[in-house]
């Protein structure tokens, strides 16, 4: 009797075992980020961020600074495998050092953080890590995981249409992890290194900005939107180049595009 | 090993099947209460099961079965809820295989566990026995056993071969 009992239940485990077994090597096709969205979508809410900066902000529109900025970025997207966008930069007239990404392609850069570079190059390596974030999805990403999140602790509370328009908002406002960081700064890197531009321009930005944080906390907003820590320092100043590697200087007078600044 | 005698349907009252049979309905009441967390439904059975002790064989059989065979099922729900939440606070979102794998296995083992619960329900209802793998044999050994402390009978004297 008692046999046949621990028989039955090796039969019963063998069952759900070979289920679990079964369903596990069965080849699921999961997209790399289980959020992906429409474009339409991504387009409605990229149009709805852009309104809320332009709240806040104003935005400069001057064709030379334009000129500038589309070398800068052909440079770029001619050296990258897909371009999953048609990039918009956008200039915002504020004293923060930041730049930052928001949906479908729409690139947001201070003026601050023009000030504070010392070439178009550099200029270069920064928009190519935040075509990086806009590339592998991070900002989509972020704004699943903060819904994700509210709506986790908000099921017995019920859903909030409000609710959905802030945490679009919060979406551009809060850092990247970690990870998207890096993943980023990778994207950075290799991109710089294809488009000829030297790629430890970027870690010789952070460890400049590192250097004026002990100063002047109250500016470094890139710092707060793009964690800094000295594992990404490090790697992007120490990025190894192949010998033969020369950097081919963008055609672009950089004091002049200071000048341009208001 | 020795067993008690089943009881037959004629012989049970009606009480008795409707009491066996709310050992399987039971937890769908408990589900409706406490959603998300399953160990509600773990702990509305074991009540259950306590309060049927006085009752005949045939209910306490009923309610050993509903209470053992929901157990795996709130492990392996409990299992889904801790990796669901492990993925999502620490593990970025990636979903692997495995866990994919494990969640359907989860939901077949729980539309398994309904079905033979209302079965069950039904049959309790008839005054039948119904035995699922592998917990109808071990609650019918655990409830129908005759021990020797409860027929106080001790055997103390064997024959020599
Ligand atoms: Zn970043």
């Amino acid at each position: 009797m008692s046999g046949k009992i621990w028989k039955e239940l090796l039969i019963l485990l063998a069952i759900f075992g070979l289920i679990w077994i079964a369903f596990s090597y069965y080849n699921y096709e999961i997209d790399a980020n289980p959020f992906a969205i429409k474009a339409e979508t991504e387009q409605e809410m990229a149009d709805f961020m852009n309104e809320y900066m332009l709240q806040d902000f104003e935005t400069i529109n001057q064709a030379p600074l334009d000129s500038v900025l589309g070398v800068i970025m052909t440079r770029l997207t001619t050296h990258m495998d897909t371009v999953s966008y048609d990039y918009q930069i956008h200039v915002i007239r504020d004293s923060q050092i930041n730049a930052f990404t928001s949906l479908n392609g729409n690139i947001y850069i201070f003026t601050g953080l023009i000030e504070e570079l010392g070439s178009a190059e550099e200029l270069a390596v920064i928009l190519a890590h935040e075509i990086g974030h806009a590339e592998q999805k991070h900002v989509i990403e972020k704004i699943a995981k903060t819904i994700g999140m509210e709506a986790f602790f908000s099921i017995a509370t019920g859903g909030d249409a409000v609710l959905m328009s802030e945490l679009t908002k919060l979406g551009i406002s809060t850092a990247f992890d970690r990870k998207n960081e890096e993943a980023a700064d990778d994207f950075a890197l290799e991109l710089a290194k294809k488009s000829k531009i030297n790629p430890r321009r970027l870690g010789q930005f952070f460890i400049r900005l590192k250097r004026k944080n002990s100063t002047a906390l109250d500016d470094l907003e890139f710092i707060r939107t793009h964690p800094l820590d000295s594992d990404r320092i490090q790697k992007s100043s120490d990025y190894k180049t192949p010998n033969s590697f020369k950097e081919k200087p963008l055609n672009i007078d950089w004091d002049q595009v200071q000048q341009m600044l208001p | 090993m020795e067993y008690h005698e089943l009881e037959q349907p004629d012989n049970l009252s009606k009480k008795e099947k409707e009491d066996a049979m709310g050992a399987y309905l039971m937890m769908f009441a408990a589900m409706g209460a406490g959603l998300p967390l399953p160990i509600i439904n773990l702990i509305a059975a074991v009540i259950y099961y306590f309060v049927q002790q006085k009752n005949s064989r045939f209910v306490k059989f009923h309610s050993m079965q509903s209470l053992f065979s929901q157990l795996p099922t709130t492990l392996i729900n409990a299992g889904a809820l801790y990796w669901t939440l492990q993925i999502f606070f620490f593990k970025d979102l990636e979903i692997s295989d495995p866990y994919i794998g494990y969640l359907i296995m989860a939901g077949i083992l729980n539309i398994l566990y309904f079905i033979f619960s209302i079965i069950g329900a039904v049959k309790a209802r008839k005054g039948h026995m119904y035995y699922f793998l592998f917990f109808g044999k071990l609650c019918y050994h655990q409830v129908y056993k005759i021990t020797n402390t409860s027929e106080n009978n001790t055997v103390r004297n064997q024959p020599p071969m």
